[in-house]
């Protein structure tokens, strides 16, 4: 429950301050995860693994959306 | 790869297999914020949409994960469990006559696992334990021959199963460890605060959900509850350790422990 009430007042704000990118939506779910797997410290092991590998996903995800950025970055500046 | 393959898949089936609410919700959630997801991205093209989506997914995996963290035995079939092997101890030390208040002795004490001692006797001495006790019923538990009692696996011993390694002797490693299993594991609470009190330690549990004293057996072993902490306390501390009372009022229970460290020799 505090995970949707978080994910939804988040995703919320960032469409309300007109956020478009979605790296952006995906880094701070990412931190989100991780903090609420944290705060309820005291989960089942099973429950708590499958927590973290979805932490894991979604910070995987947030520095391969981060690699394409920089490689668009790199391809747009182009050899000099 | 393979065996995060199999793995995958046998989890899968597990969650087929046991169709609790939790699957239902979490697949309805996945494939729905799937969909979702596609509709915003191909027709809608909404960024925000898009996310809100992936938060649904999101969701829906914690929900599958929760699913796979339900009790194998349903809480009513453990309580019925529970009640009735405590009864049935109950009935033995009641037809014996028993009323000490029962001594929690580490695993070093017994040699095996973490047990309370109810000794045949009931005086204001303590008993005085020298060395590791036979792993038997009654045992005798000093020079006197009048040092006899029984020696019982309590819902303690079987927590303690619950627990990755031995709790530390600081308070706050005990607290930490009993946090753990009464809240987080077994849920017998809200919350707990461990504390020393001069030579005692006191354990304030809040919102206790496991109140059993209307056994005999409770004379001597206490409530289920302040068995439990009662035999992480003495694991903990590596000393025997006896209950001095329990104070059961609306909402909490507070649980004194006088540890017994003149009775190791």
């Amino acid at each position: 429950m505090v995970l949707a009430v978080v994910l939804s007042v988040s995703t919320t704000l960032l469409a309300a301050y007109g956020i478009q990118q979605l790296d952006v939506y995906v880094s701070l779910y990412a931190i989100e995860c991780l903090v609420v797997t944290l705060l309820f410290g005291y989960l089942h092991p099973r429950a708590r693994r499958v927590l973290e590998g979805i932490g894991y996903v979604l910070v995987g995800s947030f520095l391969l959306i981060v690699l394409v950025k920089v490689a668009r970055i790199l391809l747009l500046a182009g050899p000099r | 790869m393979k065996r995060s393959i199999h793995a995958a898949r046998r989890a899968l089936q597990e969650l087929l297999r046991r169709p609790s609410p939790y699957v239902r919700l979490g697949i309805a959630l996945v494939f729905g914020g799937a969909l979702f997801v596609l509709i915003a991205w191909l027709i809608v093209s909404s960024i925000p949409l898009v996310a809100f989506g992936l938060s649904v997914i999101l969701i829906g995996v914690v929900a599958l994960a929760l699913a796979r963290s339900l009790p194998d035995v349903p809480p009513e079939a453990s309580s019925v469990m529970l009640r009735t092997g405590l009864e049935n101890l109950s009935a033995l030390v009641e037809e014996i006559g028993l009323t000490a208040p029962a001594l929690y002795l580490p695993s070093r004490l017994t040699g095996s696992v973490p047990m309370a001692l109810i000794p045949l006797r009931h005086n204001s001495a303590q008993p005085s334990i020298r060395r590791a006790l036979a792993t038997r019923l009654i045992v005798s538990y000093g020079p006197d021959t009048q040092d006899v009692g029984l020696l019982v696996r309590t819902a303690g011993t079987t927590v303690m199963q619950l627990l990755e390694s031995r709790p530390g002797g600081s308070p706050a490693e005990l607290e930490s460890a009993m946090v753990a299993v009464l809240v987080g594991r077994l849920d017998l609470a809200n919350g707990l605060r461990f504390y020393r009190e001069g030579t005692r330690m006191v354990v304030e549990v809040a919102a206790p959900r496991l109140d059993q004293r209307d056994l005999w057996i409770s004379r001597s072993l206490g409530s289920p509850l302040a068995s439990i902490v009662a035999t992480m306390a003495a694991e903990g501390l590596d000393t025997p350790v006896r209950i001095q009372g329990e104070d059961w009022s609306a909402g909490q229970v507070v649980i004194a422990l006088e540890p017994l460290n003149e009775a190791i020799q």
